[in-house]
């Protein structure tokens, strides 16, 4: 035997693993641990609880300066405008406090990380953990949400104490997978998903080793990008640790370590607490999304929410089976997306931390789409997830519903991603691969009070931003057409969904460039309406590619760009320039283009409240006006009848075209089981690609507990 | 929450907890069991979704949903003809049965805000 199998050997069975993989026990459980001995002499020692709230308040400014400085010097766009956050961490690893702005969903994915570490490096001797330590990572199957969301993280010590952890995570511009630009839509594994990063030590003594650097700029297609955003994330934390340190030298340790024991306990506490008010029950909704980026594909995102006194439990049955695409899910990025809604939507106003998910029960399908094995790809999770967010929205908002005062019941918010993704050599010779931010400019939900707001935020990053067209043409070799509002691009209701925007961009300044849109709804909407109220329409691309050349448009463009419209549809039907005019579903490869060539997309809008009958009429006018919805419309969905160009409605005739609308529903509409007698079907069309369940007899599992029990 | 027995469980539906029905909060008609899916005591219509939103291209891809793939389910009041939900699904796929309540703990939450009412008035 050779003295390297016998190393082999002796290393199997000296019990240490040949590779530390992703440590099912740490991914597997997302509740906070108990208090470990250091935590319960911490708070012991805090003789005024006033001094936790004072320290509570002032982690919270420490960590949103750090947040609008690390804003301000990154380079990715997706994180310029929103997409990161920065956060600390008890010892044991739990997330105990994030930045208000930024990303939720880190908030309730990044424990394992700084868990891998302390389980597995700390006592390592090659590795170790000890002050001046950073750390990085990007694979999700470690922890986090995705892979190009790329954490560095620092150990916090006081003296020769190891007292917690301060991290931050950040979107990234590319991860080096098959595609440019962070995602991998032609991945069908996840060794296509490029970067994939286990926790491991990237510098020491406060600095960040430069031949490491080094062997990650060389794995991206935007070098420069991932070295300025490295050290930014690693000044950003080491900022965070400064001003702890003065806050440990001002007061003690013990008030750091009480402090953010009592955050976790705090939160954890209070969802239970505000949960166990809701009436008991089950709470279900479905989604859909309707491609895997290879192919048109209808997969189904089922949620139901269990409610029994104080426990919540989020189901997942029945959603689609996972699939050789990058759209699976993993179940700890799903519990951040379910975090991310209690954080965002529910209870915004408590701290974001770990306690969010600690205080809920989770159920999901090993092997789903929304609990994907490590082996599948994943970059993409969010065309299953989002959609799944939908869902969980709308079950969770008819479980509180009954109990008015903790929130305002919100139709869904538009959760998709259309934007450009771009990548190539930009007209300042840079090699870059990145995003645009557009898709930052999701449509508000309708409110039960009043409309959704146009434009407005991620789900997932509320207080984010998007930024201007010509901060987008500074860095990317593009010109930006028009961004603008467009008619009839979102939900219909009593109070409609805020609307969002379509944007133009034409390739200028180079001719070795690619773009690509990675997002469902091109037959399927996004967005579900609440209550009555209508979801929001469906967004495909619109490709104008010139046949004849640049010079063929700058011509076209310098004379006055005749035929021109600010509007995808009328700019296909007038056909201004000689062109191919192509309309298809929002997710392309990435394909080369030809300078002139331009793509117009739709960012959906968000989901409306109430019956379209209730709308007041003349706030129906108001829209007409404003060219926020048609003339088919007002007329069609919202029976108002109006004179002149004004659009003055005319109310006796409107009531009138109303209450026959009222009558016409009594006419047509069908008892349940007549209704059902024809809709039924056995099985998916025949002619539409499924994935997911189809059970016309509820599942065993959905009978209640107290049946349950009576039968047992 | 209209008096005491009567808890809104969503923006058209109460449930009366003296005859555990369902009941319209817009024509205050009693519906139908309150152990029920409340679908079950709705009148329903399948729409076309293009009749909801204009598709504006004449191309396989626009902006109104693909009927062979979406359809729009409706919920109506069948009394007063109000829409209370609707679902986007594929066509002849089941219908959610998305609010399953328990009745013990309404009563519970009935019983609760009539003592903080009690105890405002004292």
């Amino acid at each position: 035997m050779s003295a390297a199998t016998t190393d082999y050997f002796e290393q199997l069975l000296s019990g240490r693993p040949v590779l530390y993989g992703p440590d099912r026990e740490i991914m597997e459980e997302h509740r906070i641990p108990p208090r470990t001995a250091r935590e319960e002499e911490a708070l012991a020692a805090i003789a005024d609880p006033a001094d936790v709230t004072v320290a509570h308040a002032r982690l919270e400014a420490v960590l949103e300066s750090a947040m609008e400085v690390l804003q301000q010097i990154c380079v990715a766009p997706g994180a310029k405008w929103g997409d990161l956050t920065v956060g600390i961490y008890s010892r044991a690893g739990d997330l105990a406090l994030a930045s208000t702005r930024g990303v939720n969903m880190f908030s309730a994915a990044v424990s394992p990380v700084p868990k891998f570490i302390g389980k597995h490096w700390a006592d390592e001797p090659t590795v170790g953990v000890r002050p001046g330590d950073v750390f990085f990572h990007n694979d999700s199957t470690y922890g986090g949400t995705h892979n190009p969301d790329h954490t560095v993280l620092i150990p916090l010590f006081w003296e020769d104490e190891h007292v917690a952890w301060i991290g931050t995570v950040m979107h990234e511009g590319d991860n080096g997978a098959l595609d440019p630009g962070g995602f991998a839509p032609s991945a069908t594994t996840r060794f296509g998903e490029g970067l994939r990063i286990a926790p491991m030590k990237i510098g020491e003594n406060h600095v960040l080793r430069r031949d490491v650097l080094n062997m990650f700029q060389n794995q991206v297609r935007d070098p420069l990008a991932w070295l300025v955003d490295t050290r930014a994330k690693h000044s950003a934390v080491r900022d965070v640790e400064q001003r702890l340190h003065d806050l440990m030298r001002e007061h003690s340790p013990e008030l750091l370590i009480a402090t953010l024991r009592h955050l976790l306990e705090s939160t954890e506490a209070e969802v239970a607490k505000r949960v166990a008010a809701w009436p008991d029950g089950r709470f279900r909704s479905v989604c859909f999304g309707d491609t895997t980026l290879h192919e048109e594909r209808l997969f189904k995102l089922a949620v139901e929410i269990e409610k029994r006194g104080s426990r919540l439990t989020v189901r997942t049955h029945g959603s689609a089976p996972q699939i050789d695409r990058a759209i699976n899910a993993q179940a700890h990025y799903v519990r951040s997306i379910v975090g991310n809604e209690f954080m965002a939507f529910l209870f915004a106003d408590l701290p974001r931390n770990a306690g969010f998910v600690s205080a809920l029960e989770f159920d999901f399908e090993p092997g789903s789409m929304l609990a994907a094995d490590d082996d599948q790809p994943t970059s993409l999770s969010m065309l299953s997830s989002f959609a799944m967010n939908t869902a969980l929205h709308v079950a969770l908002t008819k479980a509180l519903f009954a109990n008015p005062g903790q929130t305002v019941p919100i139709a869904p918010w538009y959760a998709m991603i259309p934007t450009l993704r771009m990548a190539g050599l930009n007209q300042h010779g840079q090699l870059l691969a990145r995003s645009a931010v557009e898709m930052n400019a999701a449509g508000g939900g309708a409110r039960h009070d009043r409309d959704g707001e146009h434009a407005c935020a991620p789900f997932f990053a509320t207080l984010a931003d998007w930024g201007e067209m010509e901060e987008r043409e500074a860095e990317f070799p593009v010109v930006g057409l028009w961004r603008r509002i467009p008619e009839d691009n979102h939900g219909f209701g009593r109070h409609r969904g805020g609307a969002s925007v379509e944007w133009a961009y034409m390739l200028y300044g180079s001719r070795r460039f690619v773009f690509a849109e990675t997002s469902t709804g091109g037959r399927f909407p996004v967005t579900g309406g609440l209550f009555g109220g209508y979801g929001g329409p469906c967004t495909p691309l619109t490709r104008v590619r010139p046949r004849n050349g640049f010079e063929d448009v700058r011509a076209w463009l310098a004379a006055g760009a005749e035929g021109l419209s600010y509007d995808a549809a009328k700019v296909v039907e007038r056909r201004p320039i000689d062109a191919d005019y192509t309309v298809s579903r929002p997710d392309v490869i990435p394909a080369p283009v030809v300078e002139g060539e331009f793509w117009i997309q739709r960012m959906g809008g968000g989901g409306g409240y109430g019956d379209p009958l209730e709308r007041e009429p003349e706030e129906v006018a108001v829209d007409l006006r404003r060219g926020l919805i048609s003339p088919e419309v007002a007329s069609s969905v919202y029976k108002l009848v109006w004179n002149g160009d004004r659009c003055t409605p005319d109310l006796d005739a409107t009531a009138a075209a109303r209450d026959a609308e009222r009558r016409a529903r009594l006419e047509r509409g069908l008892p349940y089981d007549a209704f059902v007698a024809a809709w039924r079907r056995d099985a998916p069309p025949a002619e539409v690609p499924y994935l997911g369940s189809w059970e016309w007899e509820a599942p065993a599992e959905w009978a209640s507990e107290s049946e349950s029990e009576e039968a047992a | 929450m209209n008096g005491e027995q009567r808890i809104a469980i969503t923006e058209y539906l109460d449930v009366d907890l003296a005859s555990e029905q369902w009941t319209c909060r817009r024509c205050d008609a009693a519906l139908g069991d309150a152990a029920d899916d409340y679908k079950r005591h709705l009148l329903i219509h399948d729409r076309d979704p293009r009749e909801v939103h204009p598709a504006r291209f004449a191309t396989e891809h626009s902006y109104a949903p693909d009927p062979a793939w979406c359809r729009i389910v409706e919920f109506y009041c069948p009394s007063c003809g109000t829409q209370v939900e609707t679902e986007y699904l594929p066509p002849g796929h089941p219908l959610t049965r998305d609010i399953e309540i328990d009745l013990a703990s309404l009563r519970r939450i009935a019983a609760e805000r009539a003592g903080e009412r009690a105890e405002e008035a004292r």
